[in-house]
């Protein structure tokens, strides 16, 4: 290449390089693009409440993940807060835990408890000004029958529009949960319109209901912006508050660092954390006049699982020591700082299915657990861990190892320690493996689990079903339970009672039995859920169990001095 | 020269194809299945096989991925399968976010390593080589993380300066970029160092000298130039990774980039964004380093092609 070439090379690529380099820097976040626009920049929004407009007051929440995808619910299996802003149920649940109505204002069940009648509260309207009544619905539930949470509804045979407020549902069996369907933060009903105006946009972009508030705008991973709905004033009588919101905005942030996320609600930047800092960073807030600290139960249980086919683990009696050997007092202590409550049952004690089901239940008791270890044929080996000496179906000399799956995240590994140090105690050796949340369910999938360390999160007695009827072998019910009179039981409960409260009843027998016969579980702790946030924040009153899931949670809250 | 180009650009693309396959093969073949994160445990086998067909994730790999490939070739990387937002669109509203943290970083690193490498070598073994030396130490020792923290706490707590979080604003910006920047600022200068020193050490160097020229003139306009070689290579790299971004100081920071979607589409195992992504940081890197290249043409007289 000749000299003048090469000068002429070497300016067109500085030029092109500083182009480059100018046109990145210059490549700015794009602004909030929103259907409707508004006049207040949301990109990392940080005006502390007394910086803002006068008239116009933000609620700005804290949390650590998005966890949803999308506010479309035919095609999510997980929701969060705006859900619950945005969208509203036919039946809610209040403070003590009851179904009560909200969109549906009475219903009733026919005689053979296969038909339900449900009447709509009139005057409805969703964001884009289209009517809520009978048709929605019934377009909502077959929408509902074809998507993901379709298990929802899935006996019913019929949805048949009455008149405009009054539909009725038929069944092919009695179904005493379907209350509890038409209440949780999936049932949120959406406008008709909307979905099938915006198609793929629909759920990211939109999300039309009939709630307190309305959506502004979602910046994947990085907040929500929603809007009070000023038409709002059908919440019903027994809330306190029927009329529109109390604040003009709610602000979702998402703060993945936890410090990060206290920094900034020191710094007034959040006002309400809804993901809580460690437990060890919690004493701080409370008797603190700046901040108010709230915790409740959670719809949580943690607990060790044991497969019931595996050699090792086949005998009731080893089952019941595991429960045995385990020191919850201890662990809530040390581990959680006291929060949370140790369970020795299955079900949260909110749920009223575990009613004295705790006195067939094993408690923390060493002295039995080494004991029926004994009797089932294990002995002490030279290094303390188990020797097989004569345990049907296990070889003579055979060690007790086993493998001991949990969560990877840090609260996880520190409970798996804590359990594997007390299953070491009886002579129990548990190897632990932490693997992520898909590994952890193709894992389980998989067959083959020995011990596990896990959790469920769900406010229904039926989680004993998913996890124990013999129809869902081998997965969910990876632990082996196989037991036709347990599933009759079930199935009576289920599909055979026509009232919510006979149904509860049954469960606190089905509650019994499995305890008593099988024991797959020994249950560890019922968690805690903590919301801190500063003492502007006024009327934050989440539910029993369901914490922020809960429409009129939002409705009320509000800020003030 | 074109010629030059042209064979590496087409040489980029088997390229991009092997790393699309790894990609997708490590994807695929991991424990974890998308379609779980989608339905949620409790759903009957049914639903889930439905959804599995819907996704066209029951088709064999080999199939999946051609299918993919030619989406990619015609510019469509398909859809979030949580979300049903197109990749494409996904990837382009937090690039913006991650390339300016990225530029930034990088403009801080090398603007303030190359002139502190380039004076620990001519004053070798005097307190600014010295301290040079013990910045790269610590650089290399420090974990981003802690420095972020350490920052946030100092600048936006206790100073109150600047906002501990986000992103949009020149201020937003700050913390961050030091946080990204300085760690490496060490490390380069060392090498900046080294590669000066072996310079000017040269005959040609001191020819120069010998004829008479400027100190200044020898420095910049001589040695450095043959000494930046290999700093060239590292920035070729350096431009590539900041497209794939930190997701370590995105998540400190609150800012949602790419780093923050590519570990949220990992723990939902959402294949088609961590795809796109995976595709957008290898063009990228291949890009960074034909830019590398062809920087070294332009500085180096010697290499021709």
């Amino acid at each position: 290449m000749s000299d003048r070439q090469h000068v002429v090379w070497r300016m067109v690529l500085s030029v092109v390089t500083v182009a480059l380099v100018v046109g990145m820097a210059g490549c700015r976040p794009a602004a909030p693009t929103a259907a409707p626009t508004t006049a207040e920049p949301t990109e990392g929004t940080e005006a502390p409440p007394t910086e803002a407009p006068a008239e116009e007051v933000t609620l700005v929440v804290g949390v650590a993940n998005q966890y949803g995808e999308t506010l479309d619910i035919f095609n999510t299996a997980t929701t969060m807060e705006p859900h619950n802003m945005i969208y509203e149920p036919l039946v809610a649940v209040d403070q003590n835990y009851e179904f009560q109505p909200w969109l549906a204002e009475r219903w009733e069940t026919s005689e053979d408890g296969l038909t339900w009648t449900f009447y709509l509260r009139q005057g409805v309207k969703f964001h884009d000004g289209t009517d809520f009544n009978a048709d929605v619905v019934k377009w909502w539930l077959e929408g509902m029958l074809e998507g993901v949470n379709s298990y929802m509804f899935e006996s019913m045979t019929e949805a048949e529009v009455i008149d405009d407020y009054t539909i009725a549902l038929t069944f092919d069996a009695p179904f005493p949960n379907l209350l509890y369907n038409l209440s949780t933060s999936f049932s949120g009903i959406m406008s008709q319109a909307a979905y099938e105006q915006y198609g793929d946009e629909y759920g990211t972009k939109y999300a039309v209901g009939t709630g307190p508030f309305m959506l502004e705008e979602w910046v994947q991973n990085d907040h929500l912006l929603l809007v009070r709905n000023p038409d709002y004033n059908w919440a019903p009588e027994w809330t306190g508050h029927t009329g529109p919101a109390r604040v003009d905005k709610i602000l979702y942030r998402i703060i993945p660092e936890d410090a990060t996320r206290t920094i900034e609600l020191q710094a007034g930047n959040v006002d309400l954390l809804l993901s809580p800092p460690p437990p060890r960073e919690l004493p701080q807030y409370q008797n603190n006049p700046d901040y108010f600290y709230i915790t409740g139960s959670a719809a949580t249980i943690q607990f060790i699982g044991m497969n019931v086919n595996d050699p090792l683990f086949q005998d009731l009696r080893t089952r019941q020591a595991v429960g045995h050997a385990l020191d919850r007092d201890l662990i809530v202590e040390t581990i959680y700082q006291g929060l949370g409550r140790p369970t020795t049952t299955y079900l949260p004690a909110e749920l009223g299915g575990d009613v004295g089901v705790a006195a067939v239940a094993p408690s923390y008791d060493l002295a039995q657990a080494q004991a029926l270890l004994a009797d089932v044929g294990w002995v002490p080996g030279p290094d303390g861990i188990l020797v097989a000496q004569n345990v049907e179906g296990v070889a003579p000399g055979t060690r007790f190892e086993v493998t001991y799956w949990t969560y990877q995240e840090d609260e996880y590994r520190r409970l798996a320690e804590a359990t594997q140090s007390m299953l070491g105690d009886i002579g129990i050796k548990a190897n632990i493996q932490l693997m992520d949340n898909p590994t952890y369910s193709a894992q389980l999938k998989g067959g083959g689990c020995q011990a596990i360390l896990r959790q469920y999160e769900w406010d229904n007695n039926d989680i004993l079903e998913w996890f124990h009827h013999g129809k869902y072998l081998p997965y969910p019910n990876y632990l082996g339970v196989d037991d036709p009179e347990f599933d009759a039981m079930l199935d009576e409960a289920n599909f055979n009672t026509p009232t919510w409260e006979e149904r509860d009843e049954l469960y606190v027998e089905i509650h019994k039995y499995l305890i008593e016969n099988w024991y797959p579980w020994a249950p560890i702790r019922q968690a805690a859920v903590v919301y801190i946030g500063r003492s502007t924040v006024q009327d934050f009153e989440p539910i029993p169990l369901r914490g922020t899931s809960s429409v009129s949670t939002w409705l009320k809250v509000h800020l003030g001095e | 020269m074109t010629t030059y180009l042209i064979r590496r650009f087409l040489l980029a693309i088997p390229v991009l194809i092997i790393t699309a396959l790894l990609v997708f093969l490590a994807l695929h073949l991991s424990p974890g299945d998308p379609v779980d994160v989608i339905v949620g445990p409790i759903a009957p086998e049914a639903v889930r096989e439905r959804v599995r067909t819907q996704l066209g994730l029951d088709r064999p790999l080999p199939v999946q991925f051609v299918v993919y490939m030619s989406h990619v070739a015609r510019g469509d990387l398909g859809q979030s399968i949580l979300s049903r937002r197109p990749v494409a669109e996904m990837i382009r509203e937090k690039l913006p976010v991650t390339v300016e943290l990225g530029v930034a970083a990088f403009t801080v690193t090398y603007l303030l390593a190359i002139p502190l490498g380039t004076l620990a070598a001519l004053k070798r073994n005097s307190f600014l080589d010295w301290f040079s030396m013990i910045l790269a130490l610590l650089g290399v020792s420090t974990p981003g993380f802690w420095l972020a923290l350490l920052l946030i706490y100092t600048f936006a707590v206790h100073l109150k300066l600047l906002p501990p979080t986000g992103y949009g604003s020149l201020e937003h910006l700050i913390l961050p970029t030091l946080a990204l920047g300085l760690p490496r600022v060490g490390q380069v200068a060392r090498i900046t160092r080294s590669s000066l020193l072996e310079v000017v050490g040269q005959d040609y160097i001191r020819t120069a000298r010998a004829k008479g020229l400027a100190e200044r003139t020898v420095v910049i306009v001589h040695a450095l130039r043959n000494a930046l070689i290999p700093i060239i290579s590292l920035m070729g790299l350096d431009l590539g990774y900041i497209v794939g971004g930190s997701v370590v100081i995105e998540s400190v920071f609150a800012r949602a980039g790419v780093g923050a979607m590519m570990l949220g589409a990992i723990y939902s195992r959402d294949f088609p964004v961590l795809q796109g992504c995976m595709f957008v940081l290898a063009v990228a890197i291949v890009l960074g380093n034909i830019l590398a290249d062809l920087a070294y043409v332009i500085v180096d007289p010697r290499i021709r092609h």
